[in-house]
């Protein structure tokens, strides 16, 4: 080594110290200057001690059964009280029944949010916008059991069966449920596309539709993706809309593609096992813990992807408030 | 041109618009057949014929049912005729929905085996016969889809749509208007609801069932600890990130938990608060720990619509306030907090909506599964009832509580629940909307 670049590591090393130094300094002047930083701070954190808090008691509860269904697979039983308690069709169901409802929310939601923002009328879209936002954290339970007496009734009555309560139900609930969230959203989305690209398009002798298609649309693509995505978490985490719809089959849900067959979901599968025949710390409440660790890795990856979206859009997307059911 | 060519080319014409004709007369055809099934369907059930159904129905829930699934039978002969229109219009667009209706129709005829399926054999037929007679229109030299035809079907599509997501929306809180003004009367709301009595009424012994007034003053109280809790933590994070944060790693880490803890579901929380407050913390399930586990659930909400109010305060409000001498902090509190109430008040009222009807969270936290349904005034120790967990527990007790002579008042009794439920989450989105705009009015002067 020459001494030259020993001199230019020494410097480098003196710049990176000094860096820190001086960050701290500034730092502890800042602090001074507006002591009120350090509760503020500690408010914003309380999240994390709260993400904390959930995974501490689900790794501490339930890490046996994580590391058995790791170990030997995730099982096809859960049967009730006396184990085994494998989860691998309720995983199947809970993708299936959130992708369904978010698929028809969005199948409707987009139309309605293009619908808002283009052709309807100043004082409808000044009525509507409100209410869905609204709307967004309409009680759930309330809509489980419209779900209960209206929708699994008319499928009784349209396609016979026993009750009516099937993954369709479910569909048909969790998209009602999720509609507000991704119309509000994707409107929002078409809405802060810039007004000039628009008008750019329009002035090329564009019709409105094929404008909305060709620049609004794909501009819009990224909010609209995340909206879609925030539809698919609050459908998939969603337990009280679907326990009553869905038809809580006990010990394992068939696998199946027919929508119209009973099925249970992980968060009915919690709920409806919290009920108390099992005792806390006996090994189904530990397994019911395990389960709830799967779901959380299942949204928790829904919304990574929402960031990874919104990360990538462009910015002439403009800023869409990301606003979901809590 | 010569006039030969002219008369050849005349005649393709008529040729063409006969197919198209044909084709089209096809799929209305189609549509009347579809929606005369709907009809029939209709006339038959309100007429009282061989629709009859045990269970828990009643004559208005089986109206309701099938009012809306003949709303929805209607929907494909919509299609068929839309299809038509389009045939009659553009060739290029005419055959491609043309085939479209018909590898739908014979692909739902050979999946579902349901009641009624022979009418997707016969759209399917009639579909198929209308795209074999449009086929040569295929080859046509106007072959390229119309922007008029798309641009009258995408506004119609789009409208369509569009009412009726906002008929479903409305249909739903007309439904629970409807269902819910049924056994709605002064004592349901002021008096009080007990198990047994309950059971003593579904059993058809006893004439009344009490009311749910502790369900709704406990529901309040549960709100009313998770404001106490969320709003501080709420508002001191969204002021953090803000007006203090710097884009750090720091700040990064923080705001991703904030979202990570917006995407956890309600169940999961009500888990944690179980294995928390109800075990560890010896709470049992009770006021503080409900309270509490709700705000945890609607911080993500506060925090997220504070701090977009807050940073849409133009920055010149901070440097007119900074100008004057005020510190960071009086800035903050004074102009910012000022300028950006009315979004902080809206974003707090509607997490105050949302933990009004959240049931998972305060059924493993605050009220539990056993049905107890006396308000007692303390904050640990005691389980509170809460109006959403009533409503949640309809099924136990008209199945497991020997209810069958009176489901149906059971379940009209869980819809009127219901109906105050969502009648206080409407009053609070209505205050929010009032007080949005009154203060945006007040502080912006127009």
């Amino acid at each position: 080594m020459t001494p030259l670049s020993r001199n230019g590591l020494t410097r480098k090393l003196r710049n990176l110290v000094g860096n820190y130094a001086k960050r701290f300094v500034k730092l502890i002047y800042s602090l001074k200057r507006s002591p009120e930083r350090v509760p503020l701070f500690l408010c914003a954190a309380s999240s994390i001690l709260v993400i904390f808090f959930i995974l501490y008691s689900i790794i501490n509860e339930g890490h046996a059964q994580i590391i058995d269904w790791f170990e030997h697979g995730f099982g096809m039983i859960w049967y009730p009280g006396l184990g085994p308690y494998g989860i691998t069709p309720f995983i199947f169901s809970t993708l299936y029944v959130g992708f369904g409802g978010a698929i028809i929310a969005l199948a409707l939601g987009l139309p309605c949010a293009i619908y808002l923002t283009e052709f309807a009328n100043k004082r409808l879209r000044n009525v509507v916008k409100p209410a869905l936002e609204m709307l967004t954290g309409f009680p759930s339970v309330v809509i489980g059991l419209v779900g209960f007496t209206l929708v699994c009734l008319a499928l009784k009555i349209s396609l016979g069966g026993d009750s009516g309560q099937s993954v369709l139900a479910a569909w048909l609930v969790l998209g009602v449920m999720t509609l507000p969230t991704i119309a509000s959203v994707s409107e929002d989305a078409l809405r802060s596309v810039p007004q000039d690209l628009k008008e750019a398009s329009l002035a090329l002798g564009a019709t409105r539709w094929q404008t909305m298609i060709k620049v609004l649309l794909p501009v819009a693509a990224p909010g609209i993706m995340a909206s879609f995505l925030l539809g698919l978490g609050s459908a998939t985490g969603e337990t009280m809309a679907v326990i009553w719809v869905i038809g809580n089959v006990f010990p394992s849900p068939p696998i199946t593609l027919n929508p119209y067959v009973p099925s249970n979901v992980l968060t009915a599968l919690i709920a409806n096992r919290a009920q108390g025949d099992s005792t806390y710390g006996s090994p189904e409440w530990n397994s019911m813990f395990a389960a709830a660790f799967v779901l959380f890795l299942i949204t928790a990856i829904m919304n990574l992807a929402v960031r990874m979206v919104m990360a990538r859009r462009g910015k002439e997307s403009g800023s869409v408030i990301l606003t979901r059911r809590p | 041109m010569s006039a030969d060519n002219l008369i050849r080319f005349h005649r393709s014409l008529q040729q063409k618009t006969r197919r198209s004709l044909a084709a089209s007369a096809l799929f209305v055809a189609a549509g009347c057949i579809a929606a005369s099934f709907g009809m029939i369907r209709l006339f038959t059930a309100l007429g009282g014929g061989p629709l009859n159904y045990s269970g828990n129905t009643d004559s208005l829930s089986l109206v309701f049912a099938e009012v809306s699934t003949v709303l929805v039978m209607l929907l494909p002969s919509l299609f068929l005729f839309v299809t038509a229109y389009v045939l009659l219009n553009s060739h290029s667009l005419g055959w491609k929905f043309s085939s479209a209706t018909t590898l739908t129709a014979i692909v739902l005829w050979f999946f579902l085996h349901i009641a009624n399926s022979d009418l997707f054999l016969v759209i399917g037929v009639l579909s198929l016969l209308a795209t074999v007679i449009e086929i040569p229109n295929i080859r046509s030299s106007d072959n390229e889809d119309s922007p008029v035809v798309t641009e009258n079907l995408g506004r119609f599509a789009v409208t369509l749509c569009g009412l009726v997501a906002i008929g479903l929306l409305v249909g739903l809180l007309l439904y629970i208007g409807i269902r819910g003004a049924v056994y709605l009367s002064p004592t349901f709301i002021t008096g009080s609801w007990t198990w047994p009595n309950a059971q003593k009424f579904l059993g058809g012994t006893v004439s009344s069932l009490g009311g749910i007034r502790d369900e709704i003053i406990g529901s309040l109280l549960l709100v009313s600890v998770c404001e106490t809790v969320a709003i501080p933590l709420g508002l001191g994070a969204a002021i953090y990130l803000a007006e203090y944060s710097s884009e750090n790693v720091i700040t990064d880490t923080v705001r991703f938990f904030i979202e990570t803890l917006a995407g956890v579901p309600s169940i999961i929380i009500g888990l944690m608060g179980y294995a928390l407050f109800v075990v560890q913390l010896h709470f049992g399930y009770s006021l503080l720990g409900g309270g509490i586990s709700l705000a945890f659930m609607i911080l993500p909400w506060n925090i997220r619509i504070a701090e977009e109010a807050m940073k849409a305060v133009p920055q010149s409000y901070r440097e007119a306030s900074m100008a004057l001498g005020a510190t960071h902090w009086q800035t903050v509190r004074r102009a910012v907090l000022y300028a950006s109430s009315p979004g902080i008040l809206t974003g707090i009222l509607l997490g105050l909506g949302a933990a009004l009807g959240e049931t998972a969270v305060v059924l493993l936290t605050g009220s539990g599964w056993g049905g107890t349904t006396t308000l007692h005034l303390a904050l640990t120790g005691a389980a509170i009832p809460s109006l959403p967990v009533w409503i949640f527990m309809a099924p136990t007790l008209l199945l497991g509580g020997g209810g069958k002579g009176r489901l149906v008042e059971g379940y009209n009794m869980m819809l009127t629940g219901s109906f105050v439920l969502v009648v206080m989450f409407l009053a609070i989105c209505a205050v929010a909307l009032i007080v949005r705009n009154h203060l945006t009015k007040k502080i912006t002067g127009k």
